[in-house]
């Protein structure tokens, strides 16, 4: 069926674990993952609760694909009300936890409570014990899971998603690791998971999870494997990557990129493949969303190319399921005094290497790998420290904040050492790194509010590595998501990849003939765009699918297939769209029962154009976000505060939700 | 839905020891028990009964199977996509990874590590979503 039809509930401040059965209405109208948290946390969490307070519920959640089969279906969140923000939060992460989780046989796992002493759960085919931590607080993430796992040795081995030391030290912008070195990072998961000083989630289940239609399932994924298996590696050399992210600002049409050619860059390269070319195409942000491709170090191309990164590389990493492998274990070294160590480490991702490259400048490849391997130990956001970093500089540089505040440390743009050293204060909280290990807004209440206008963030959390200004579906998610400042929902070029029309007749076909630079009107047409991407990225999260699967196409991934095959709920693709909108505008209901109003999610607005840049591919550009953001509202049935509107609410059948207009509206 | 043991038990415990869950209990020359939540629908317990006494979750009667004539996998590269479903769910762990292909030598590809410690459960073979494990008799 794809459902285990039960969820655990863990209370830590009471010692007790319970086992609830989930009614099958509510997997009828929510499926499974993301949908199911939604629905449990906006029905448990009281309102206004501390993010770090006992009532708190941070939960680990499986979808409905997990472990029937399919492909790509290897993905889990964390969910909680979220620190960073003070709304949902929710961060997706690979590997082979869900599996292990769902096979348990839960669909979730909810955290309750606070423990007094540092504890961790191990849970196994339908048993769960709490389990004393003493011994890992204060480990790294990789050496807790490395002993955990150890401990378990017997048997299976495990799955373990655990906090590192930023988590403990209860950063706002830490997240929950998972074999060494991935990470649920954004949102400030690992935040919540530190103050309930839980250290760490063990699973080994082995349970059977079976889908309703296996031979249409195993259809599916035998044709979709066929195609991956037949599709050549990317065969030309990484120049040619940076070449096209050059022609790219002159084209003026939506270009469709066959999902195959994705998957064979993908399989090479990774994300990593992304970085030169959205250097050219103006696709990353540069000197804290302030410069252009003009101040980048000649040599930068070179040094972050896809094949410096491949270099390095010793072995492709596959999550759970997934047939292109866009990870990979790189060997670096490590220097301690004349005994250099060699390190196998995760090869850092496209929005890492932006972040801690043109971002700040930077054209040290080594100390990005460092960095990462750093970061990915303390359990820290890379996106955001980089986004916090940069700010610091700029503040530096431009003299918004006093000199003496920095101890010392000379902060320049490029000066890979220094950041380096800013990056490891973060991690210990020492000095200067302590006001920034909370994040930009956070920082800019310990620095002085003269320093506002360097802090990039959409609603606390710090902008991934995608510019709005090129393409502006990101700044419109990053500002109209109950969980802002996030590039993996959806944006014009998502739409294009996803080729949701041949599915849902509907919507907007974009394509060839379609101008680019209609996607910067703030016209209904695009708001149904983006909000198919929202509801569809709701549909992917719900079924534990793998955004990159879904950017191969509906042709090549069929979810609605698939969630046909494996539950049989007999629906059609528009009827699981309109189940991602309700999760979406559920999660919103969240929001706004926290107290936190639609439009305090907005992006900064230097990452919208205000002032334009002046040079590069986005020169001139200024986008008309408000707007934007009040036609998406308008499409998905919220009105122009960002509440639902009590139609659509009866719409989709949240009518116990009727009084959060007036609620909010008080 | 888990494996179920009928009145034709004689209550020999191999089962219950066989068992990699430990979910199967019972005393000797009674009756056993299996515990559902713990069941792995594995099938070994019916593989290694030697009265018949087991169906599956399904109702089917399963038989006695003598242990050279267990099937064990076997992995087809040319249609191996490298996901390592099976690797992660083998229930005994026998799937390991290693790099097989000169052409794509940073891939790895699945193979049986230890045959002896498999049980022929066949979750390789339903998991895959590439149809590349095939089930044989392995030669001895």
């Amino acid at each position: 069926m794809g459902f285990t039809g039960k969820i655990l509930w863990v209370d830590l401040t009471h010692c007790s674990v319970t086992e609830e059965t989930v009614p099958f209405t509510v997997y009828e109208k929510y499926l499974s993952g993301i949908g199911l948290a939604a629905y449990y946390l906006t029905k448990e969490i009281p309102e206004n609760c501390d993010p770090l307070g006992p009532e708190n519920i941070l939960g680990f959640v499986s979808g409905l694909l997990t472990g029937t089969g399919a492909l790509f279906a290897g993905r889990w969140l964390a969910v909680c009300k979220s620190p960073l923000t003070g709304g949902w939060g929710d961060a997706n992460c690979g590997g082979y936890f869900a599996p292990a989780l769902k096979r348990c046989g839960y669909d979730a796992i909810f955290v309750k409570g606070k423990a007094k002493q540092p504890v961790y759960v191990y849970v196994k085919n339908g048993a769960a014990s709490i389990e004393d931590a003493d011994h890992l607080w204060g480990l790294d993430a990789i050496e807790a899971e490395e002993r955990l796992i150890a401990s378990y040795s017997g048997g299976r081995k495990p799955a373990v998603a655990c906090i590192g030391t930023g988590g403990e030290s209860l950063s706002l912008i830490s997240g929950i690791c998972h074999d060494k070195g991935r990470i649920a990072a954004r949102s400030g998961v690992g935040a919540v998971m530190g103050s309930k000083k839980l250290k760490a989630i063990v699973v080994g289940g082995s349970k059977p999870i079976r889908p309703k239609y296996p031979d249409r399932l195993k259809e599916q994924t035998l044709r979709l494997s066929e195609q991956i298996k037949k599709q050549k590696v990317f065969f030309l050399p990484d120049r040619a990557l940076t070449w096209m992210g050059a022609i790219e600002p002159f084209i003026k049409n939506h270009q469709p990129i066959n999902g195959m050619l994705t998957a064979s860059v993908m399989k090479r390269w990774g994300t990593a493949a992304m970085t030169n070319m959205s250097l050219r195409n103006g696709d990353a942000p540069i000197k804290n969303w302030a410069g252009s491709p003009k101040e980048i170090a000649p040599d930068t191309y070179r040094a972050l190319s896809p094949a410096a990164i491949e270099s390095r590389e010793v072995k492709k990493y596959h999550c759970y399921a997934c047939p292109i492998g866009c990870g990979g274990i790189c060997e670096i070294t490590k220097d301690s005094g004349t005994n250099p160590q060699k390190l196998h480490t995760h090869k850092p991702e496209y929005e890492t290497i932006n972040s801690f490259g043109p971002l700040l400048l930077n054209s040290d490849v080594d100390s990005i790998f460092s960095i990462n391997d750093k970061l990915n130990r303390a359990g820290l956001d890379t996106i955001s420290v980089a986004g916090t970093i940069a700010f610091a500089i700029e503040c530096y540089q431009t003299g918004l904040v006093s000199k003496d505040r920095f101890e010392g440390l000379e902060l320049r743009w490029g000066d890979a050492e220094a950041i380096e050293t800013l990056c490891d204060k973060i991690i210990r909280r020492e000095g200067i790194g302590n006001l920034l290990a909370d994040g930009v807004r956070a920082a800019v209440r310990n620095l002085g509010l003269a320093s506002e206008d360097a802090a990039i963030h959409a609603g606390g959390q710090e902008l991934p590595a995608h510019d709005g200004r090129r393409d502006p579906g990101y700044a419109v998610h990053y500002s109209v998501e109950p969980t802002p400042g996030r590039h993996t929902v959806g944006s014009f070029q998502y739409y294009v990849s996803f080729c949701l029309w041949k599915r849902i007749p509907s919507l907007p076909v974009l394509g060839k003939r379609t101008p680019k630079s209609d996607s910067f009107k703030p016209s209904a047409e695009n708001a149904r765009c983006l909000v198919a991407c929202s509801a569809y990225k709701m549909v992917i999260d719900a079924s534990g699918l793998c955004l990159f699967g879904a950017l191969l196409g509906i042709d090549h991934l069929d979810t609605f297939a698939l969630l046909e095959a494996a539950a049989g709920l007999g629906y059609t693709p528009e009827e699981y769209m309109i189940i991602g909108r309700r999760i979406q505008t559920l999660r919103q209901i969240f929001n706004l029962r926290q107290g936190l109003r639609a439009t305090q999610n907005r992006q900064s607005d230097r990452a919208s154009g205000q002032p334009p840049l002046r040079y590069g591919p986005n020169k001139g550009k200024t986008l008309r976000l408000n707007e934007m953001i009040r036609a998406y509202w308008t499409e998905i049935g919220w009105d122009e505060e960002g509440v639902p509107t009590s139609e659509s609410l009866k719409q989709l059948g949240l009518e116990e939700f009727l009084d959060i207009g007036q609620e909010a509206g008080t | 839905m888990s494996f179920y043991i009928t009145d034709r038990c004689v209550g020999c415990t191999l089962c219950a020891k066989k068992c990699p869950e430990k979910a199967i209990s019972g005393f000797r020359k009674e009756r056993h028990l299996v515990d559902p939540s713990k069941c792995i629908d594995c099938g070994l317990c019916s593989k290694v009964c030697p009265s018949d006494a087991i169906i599956d979750g399904d109702g089917n009667q399963r038989r006695h199977l003598p242990k050279e004539e267990w099937k064990k996998p076997r992995f087809v590269l040319s249609l191996c996509v490298g996901c390592a479903a099976c690797h992660y769910d083998c229930p005994a762990s026998c799937i390991g990874m290693e790099a097989m292909n000169p052409e794509e030598p940073k891939t790895f590809f699945p193979f049986l590590t230890d045959p002896d410690a498999c049980s022929g459960c066949e979750r390789c073979r339903e998991i895959c979503p590439s149809g590349a494990v095939q089930m044989t008799i392995l030669p001895l």
